[in-house]
């Protein structure tokens, strides 16, 4: 059930850029500086609310309810039962966050006061969510889209919150027997279910970092069209008759573009599959063993044992932590927005070198020289960025790699000494 | 029956198969079973019961249909919940980074 609270904000802010264009429209004279620009600063102050308004889901933070227990008790009480209910669960101090479709998530905080623990649940998004989000964003006139999916997060959110979380909240501690001595049974639960949320999220990035890649593609394949436009149109004869001249450049660019389109996709397709056939085998692997885990089923004979499946996907940890960082640039939106902001002004410069070429030549080489500086500045932060990236990557595999070694050593000299 | 050469250093992962299997099951189980949930062929087999049996993990029980079967020991229990604790630790750590 949606509560009023929540409705209220989802209509609100649904609301609010037509609010504010239609006031707007009235208020402010069309400036003439914006009259044929930008249309008017109406529509600039709708895109302006817009994005305001996809971005306060992500900030608004909901109460869900006060138990008198300790918080760290709750969260694992809570993390342990949706995981049995096989969703994504990662736990980091004081709250959860569990992810409830390919593009939204939720995050569970709690808070401890004098009357027990605080939960409240804030609307989160999933790297693929946060892709598409940036996405639409960076493309300007996509940000209602933006809004649009933020909202439906948010509704997504507050939908889990009162279906799932609710309920489990009002259920009665789990008695930790585990506390004293673990059962083996709930040790493999734990570690499957963990091993499974890892696969599985390194298979979602692994998805997300494709779909990126081929929105590179296309997007370079209309900057070719463009640029074969530009080109094979400096170079045409001009003396050629109108009709046939624009119709042999349209040909020529598009023909070049899905060209390029094509060759570059398949040769992403033919490097992706095998990754993405791998970690979904991982995912559905993993998520097989907990489910007889659950339900207290033995493995065919054929299958590995759960502690087998365990201490292999135990050694792909590091490779699926890559994967996640791989994807995990739009964690850092600071340095990809200096990048593309970067490219941006670059890419902007160039346009306005060669239009200088014709009309403000003396223009040119300042124009060229300042496109170049903001291409090397995107160019360094984005191998800076990979670099750090890498170095961190190398030293955590590394000593993975040692310890999952010095760990089946150790296990192997128990064995030999009981 | 031919005797086999006593295993130096056993596969971690067949003792720990065969230690889940048992462990799974709760009562003692058919020797020729237990071979075809272990995946190794039967000389392999041989060596491992023999030299899990040798560090009490696992006790034979002649039963009164004339088949052998293979039961878990305490011990044998212990150690199949020691070695699932630290895999399961080592997967856990991964949430700190």
């Amino acid at each position: 059930m949606l509560n009023r609270r929540i409705f209220a904000t989802i209509a609100g802010l649904a609301a609010l850029p037509i609010a504010i264009f239609i006031v707007t429209e009235l208020l402010t004279p069309n400036h003439p500086v914006f009259v044929g620009v930008l249309a008017t600063q109406a529509v600039y102050m709708f895109f302006l609310s817009s994005l305001v308004a996809a971005v306060i889901p992500f900030l608004l933070r909901f109460r869900l309810t006060t138990v008198k227990r300790n918080s760290e008790q709750v969260l694992s009480d809570l993390s342990y039962r949706l995981r049995i209910s096989r969703f994504h669960v990662s736990r980091k101090p004081g709250q959860l966050i569990i992810v409830t479709s390919s593009i939204a998530a939720i995050k569970v905080k709690a808070k401890k006061t004098s009357e027990g623990t605080i939960l409240a649940y804030q609307s989160y998004a999933t790297p693929s969510g946060w892709s598409i989000i940036l996405i639409l964003i960076i493309i300007t006139y996509t940000i209602p889209v933006a809004l649009a999916i933020s909202l439906l997060i948010l509704y997504k959110s507050s939908t889990f919150a009162s279906n799932r979380i609710t309920p489990r909240l009002s259920q009665l501690p789990i008695p930790t027997l585990q506390k004293v001595e673990k059962d083996s049974r709930g040790m493999l639960i734990e570690g499957l279910s963990e091993g499974r949320r890892l696969s599985a999220e390194a298979y979602e990035a692994a998805r997300s970092i494709y779909q990126d890649r081929i929105l590179i593609i296309i997007i370079m394949g209309f900057a070719i069209f463009l640029a074969v436009l530009f080109l094979v149109g400096l170079y045409f004869p001009q003396d050629a008759d109108i009709e046939a001249r624009e119709y042999l450049l349209l040909v020529v660019g598009l023909a070049s573009a899905v060209a390029y389109v094509i060759v570059t996709w398949r040769i992403l397709a033919s490097k992706t599959a095998p990754v993405l056939v791998e970690l979904r085998s991982w995912k559905e692997r993993l998520d097989r063993a907990l489910s007889r885990e659950i339900a207290s089923e033995d493995p065919p004979y054929e299958e590995p044992s759960s502690f087998e499946l365990m201490a292999d996907s135990a050694k792909e940890v590091p490779k699926w932590m890559k994967i996640r960082r791989k994807a995990g640039m739009f964690r850092q939106p600071l340095t990809w927005l200096a990048i593309v902001f970067f490219a941006y002004i670059a890419i902007g410069l160039a346009i306005s070198t060669v239009m200088n070429l014709d009309n403000e030549p003396s223009l040119a080489p300042w124009s060229a020289a300042g496109s170049m500086l903001f291409a090397c500045l995107s160019l360094s932060t984005y191998l800076t960025w990979k670099r750090s990236q890498r170095e961190e990557f190398d030293a955590t595999a590394e000593e993975w790699a040692r310890r999952h070694e010095k760990l089946m050593a150790d296990m192997e000299d128990y064995l030999g000494s009981v | 029956m031919v005797d086999l050469p006593p295993l130096e250093r056993p596969d971690l992962y067949i003792v720990a198969r065969l230690l889940e299997r048992l462990w799974r099951v709760e009562e003692p189980m058919l020797k020729t079973r237990l071979q075809i949930a272990s995946r190794v062929n039967y000389d392999v087999f041989r060596r491992y019961v023999s030299w899990m049996s040798d560090r009490g993990l696992i006790v034979f029980d002649n039963c009164d249909d004339g088949h052998e079967r293979i039961r878990l020991t305490p011990k044998g229990e212990e150690a199949y919940r020691k070695l699932v604790q630290w895999i399961n630790e080592m997967i856990q750590e991964s949430k700190s980074r």
